[in-house]
């Protein structure tokens, strides 16, 4: 009986389409959206199909030091790059800075009670280490390049000593932010990107990009890439100047200079 | 010619036996747990003794020396355990098909014919052991193993099956070993029983003077003829041409083989003239043999090449001067022959 | 992108379970039969090596699969001398699923073969069959209901699989994210609502699959 159910799901394959190349691309978490739409254009125009693998740049740089036959690889920060290109496993000519990002300081909203506030408007960045703030949700600021640059932010601040102990550390920056949609933080700290497309955060502080770290998203193809000619065009095509207004729109920093 | 040595530690006690059978029906006796199942298993190879040999004819089956150890499947037996054993996931004809080509003779002899559509856990206790004997015939086996067939069914059903294995024995002329602890069931079938106690061979030899001298068996005439005639309550068994005993009446027809069984005890012995008397049974005889077995007196006389046994007191030996070539009367009632098989 | 996502989870979550079933059933079959019937020397060394994924965190396992198979591993590449092509594709989820099912299977088909009583086997060899043959007519159809439950119980456990195919297999919707991943994402991600669609996905598969145990079972309890 359940062998004969098995092979009626079984059947229902989408139907048989000129075989296209699928693509496998590892990319932060905090580029979701904007993958998604680029992604989803850019397969209307090419015969591929986008395979997206997202999650923290840490945990996909790990994938493709295990052996994982990724054709692009989209990182948050130029560290986890450098760690692979260290192992020989990337292609260095294809290595580019893609985009940039900002920090942002965030807390819950409620939009059936839009009035309630945590923080006051304007805030200054030492209310982040005041009494109220029992939790404060970061990216695992060890591994994920979003929380590596919040603790460096923090560190610039004097503030990490001071909220060291009360971090709530999630898997990726995505994670970061729905802890603190859910309220199990009080503040959180992620890209301004991560947060404009939430509706239940607020930014309660705006790093200056002048005051935060230097945040660089670094695309490479790896060499074991199975697919490394369609990866190289599918990566001129994220740096395209349509692919800039996309990602200027949902809230990036568009590199200084081309790398 | 049947060899059988082996040794093997059981529970209780060792498994030590050295035998050799001849090619009809042997029975083994003996009480219960005194081994005899294992000793099948062994022949059939489904223990293994510690040390010994077993040979069928030319074929040795078991060696412990040579190294010679025949799986199950290579030593054709036909193996009818105590459980029986029919694979319940089977009908009865493919129970049967399973040992080999269905064979008219054997499904007519065990009328199997309306069972052979029927699911193993439907049969009935007697309908099991007939399924299970055919198809140990149907391996068309050089030797079968009957491991207390008889147990557990009830008169009518024993009488007959014990009929059947008369004339399996007589119809397929296979090498039997038969297990029992009933000692008429082996006089009536066998021509020689092996005595086993604990393991060990206490006798061995032919069942009416080997049964005899076993405690609570007993000696037993096995009467084997035909039904001649039936009135009024008693019925006529023809042993042999012109020699006819009178039995209570079985309520068989005319013409039914049939075998009674007549204790040793039950026969008095009469020399001279008789007056009247109300045994329906006088038989004209000549002493054979006297035989004294522990303590008691067997008479065994011949009447019309019939041979018939008798047991009487030292005593009575000794005022009637029996002694072999003596001319005697046997008497016994009608009522004393019990129907065993027909 | 193409297909749509609720449905790739789906198909994805029955093919892995389905094919890592089909993979671990000749397995704990043999297996099984091996532990209830053979006396051999090591047994027990192999006893403990069987059961060792059943008590292993699926983490540990997917771990030690992902070093197996990943560069430098004994299974890798430069080792075999071809590439197998495992990591992060849905035959690495077939693979943890396969893993950490095969040890629940060959305990119950072990006992699904130690529930047929031995002596129809010899009496079936008696009778003239060879061993193979008693196998295939007898042992197996007597045995047939205990290893159906078997392979149910791998399909269930490869249903739920998480913590081994995360690792060795990823979460990538459309090849390797099963229903336990989705879920896993949806929570990380906050999406509650999508979360719940998925437990209830989940339950309803997990009910299927205990009404098919259950009858059959319930079957060999009261034979006809």
């Amino acid at each position: 009986m359940l062998a004969l159910a098995l092979a009626a799901l079984l059947s229902i394959q989408t139907p048989a389409e000129a075989p296209k190349t699928e693509l496998l691309v590892s990319a932060a978490a905090s580029l979701r959206d904007a993958l998604k739409e680029v992604g989803t254009a850019y397969e209307k125009r090419q015969p591929v199909k986008l395979v997206t693998n997202f999650g923290s740049s840490g945990d996909l740089a790990k994938q493709i030091d295990a052996g994982a036959k990724v054709d692009l690889f989209l990182s948050a920060d130029e560290l986890e790059v450098d760690k692979l290109a260290k192992q020989g496993l990337v292609d260095e000519t294809t290595r580019c800075a893609l985009l940039s990002n900002q920090l942002v300081v965030i807390e819950p909203f409620d939009p059936e009670h839009p009035e309630r506030r945590g923080f006051a408007d304007p805030c200054q960045a030492e209310q982040l280490a005041g009494p109220r703030v029992l939790r404060l949700s970061l990216a695992n600021t060890d591994s994920v390049p979003a929380g590596r640059y919040a603790k460096a932010w923090l560190e610039s601040k004097g503030l990490w000593k001071l909220l060291e102990k009360r971090v709530l550390p999630a898997v990726d920056v995505r994670a970061a932010l729905a802890a603190v949609e859910s309220g199990a933080a009080q503040v959180g700290i992620v890209y301004r990107t991560d947060a404009a497309q939430s509706k239940k955060v607020r930014v309660v502080y705006l790093v200056p990009l002048a005051e935060g770290p230097k945040i660089h998203y670094v695309a490479v193809v790896p060499k074991a890439a199975p697919h490394a000619a369609e990866a190289r065009a599918l990566l001129a095509e994220l740096r395209s100047k349509e692919s800039a207004k996309i990602f200027e729109r949902l809230g990036f920093v568009l590199p200084e200079s081309p790398r | 010619m049947i060899e059988i040595r082996l040794e093997l530690p059981l529970t209780e006690f060792a498994l030590d036996l050295s035998v050799e059978l001849g090619s009809g029906c042997t029975g083994l006796f003996g009480p219960s747990g005194s081994g005899k199942t294992s000793v099948l298993e062994i022949l059939a190879g489904w223990r293994k003794p510690r040390s010994g040999r077993v040979r069928v004819g030319q074929d040795v089956l078991f060696d412990a020396g040579a190294r010679i150890e025949l799986r199950p499947e290579q030593r054709s037996l036909g193996y009818v355990p105590q459980d029986v054993l029919l694979l319940p996931h089977w009908s009865v004809r493919e129970n049967l098909e399973a040992a080999g080509e269905l064979d008219a003779r054997v499904l007519e002899t065990f009328e199997l014919e309306p069972l052979l559509a029927r699911g193993v856990r439907s049969l009935s206790g007697g309908e099991r052991q007939r399924v299970a004997l055919a198809r140990a015939l149907l391996t068309r086996p050089r030797l079968l193993l009957l491991d207390e067939p008889l147990t557990g069914l009830d008169r009518e059903r024993r009488r007959r099956a014990l009929a059947l294995l008369l004339s399996v024995k007589e119809r397929f002329a296979v090498p039997m070993i038969f297990v029992s602890h009933d000692a008429t069931d082996v006089q009536v079938l066998c021509d020689e029983v092996v005595v086993l106690e604990r393991g060990r061979v206490r006798a061995q030899g032919a069942p009416a003077a080997v049964l005899a001298a076993q405690p609570g068996a007993g000696f037993e005439n096995v009467l084997r003829g035909h039904i001649a005639s039936a009135s009024e309550g008693s019925a006529a068994l023809e042993l042999r041409p012109g020699l006819r005993i009178e039995v209570a009446d079985p309520g068989l027809s005319s013409g039914t083989a049939a075998v009674f069984a007549l204790r040793g005890e039950d026969v008095l012995v009469a020399r001279g003239p008789l007056p009247p008397i109300s045994a329906r049974n006088r038989l004209r005889a000549r002493v054979h043999s006297v035989r004294e077995d522990g303590g008691e007196i067997w008479i065994e006389a011949d009447c019309s090449g019939v041979r018939l046994g008798a047991r009487v007191t030292r005593a009575a030996l000794h005022e009637l001067e029996l002694a072999p070539g003596v001319e005697v009367t046997l008497l016994f009632k009608a009522t004393s022959c019990r129907l065993v098989a027909a | 992108m193409g297909e749509s996502g609720e449905l790739s989870v789906l198909r994805v979550t029955l093919e892995v379970a389905f094919t890592a079933t089909v993979l671990v059933a000749p397995l704990a079959i043999g297996m099984g039969w091996l532990l209830a019937r053979v006396r051999f020397p090591l047994r027990s060394v192999v006893e403990t090596l069987v059961a060792l994924p059943l008590v292993l965190p699926p983490t540990a396992i997917g771990y030690l699969l992902l070093r197996l198979l990943g560069r430098g591993g004994w299974l890798s590449e430069s080792v075999l001398g071809f590439d197998p092509d495992l990591l992060f594709t849905w035959k690495a989820a077939v693979l943890a699923s396969a893993v950490v099912s095969f040890p629940l299977a060959t305990r119950s088909a072990r006992s699904a073969f130690e529930a047929v009583e031995p002596r129809y086997e010899l009496m079936a060899r008696s009778l003239g069959m060879t061993r193979a043959r008693v196998f295939m007519r007898v042992t197996l159809p007597l045995a047939r209901r205990g290893l159906a439950a078997a392979l149910l119980l791998a399909f269930a456990r490869a249903l739920g699989e998480f913590g081994a195919t995360v690792i060795v297999a990823g979460n990538i919707p459309g090849r390797t994210q099963t229903l336990a991943l989705a879920i896993f994402e949806d929570i990380q991600l906050g999406r509650e609502d999508h979360a719940l669609l998925w437990v209830g996905c989940s339950a309803l598969l997990a009910f299927g699959v205990i009404l098919c145990s259950e009858r059959l079972l319930a079957r060999e309890r009261s034979p006809a």
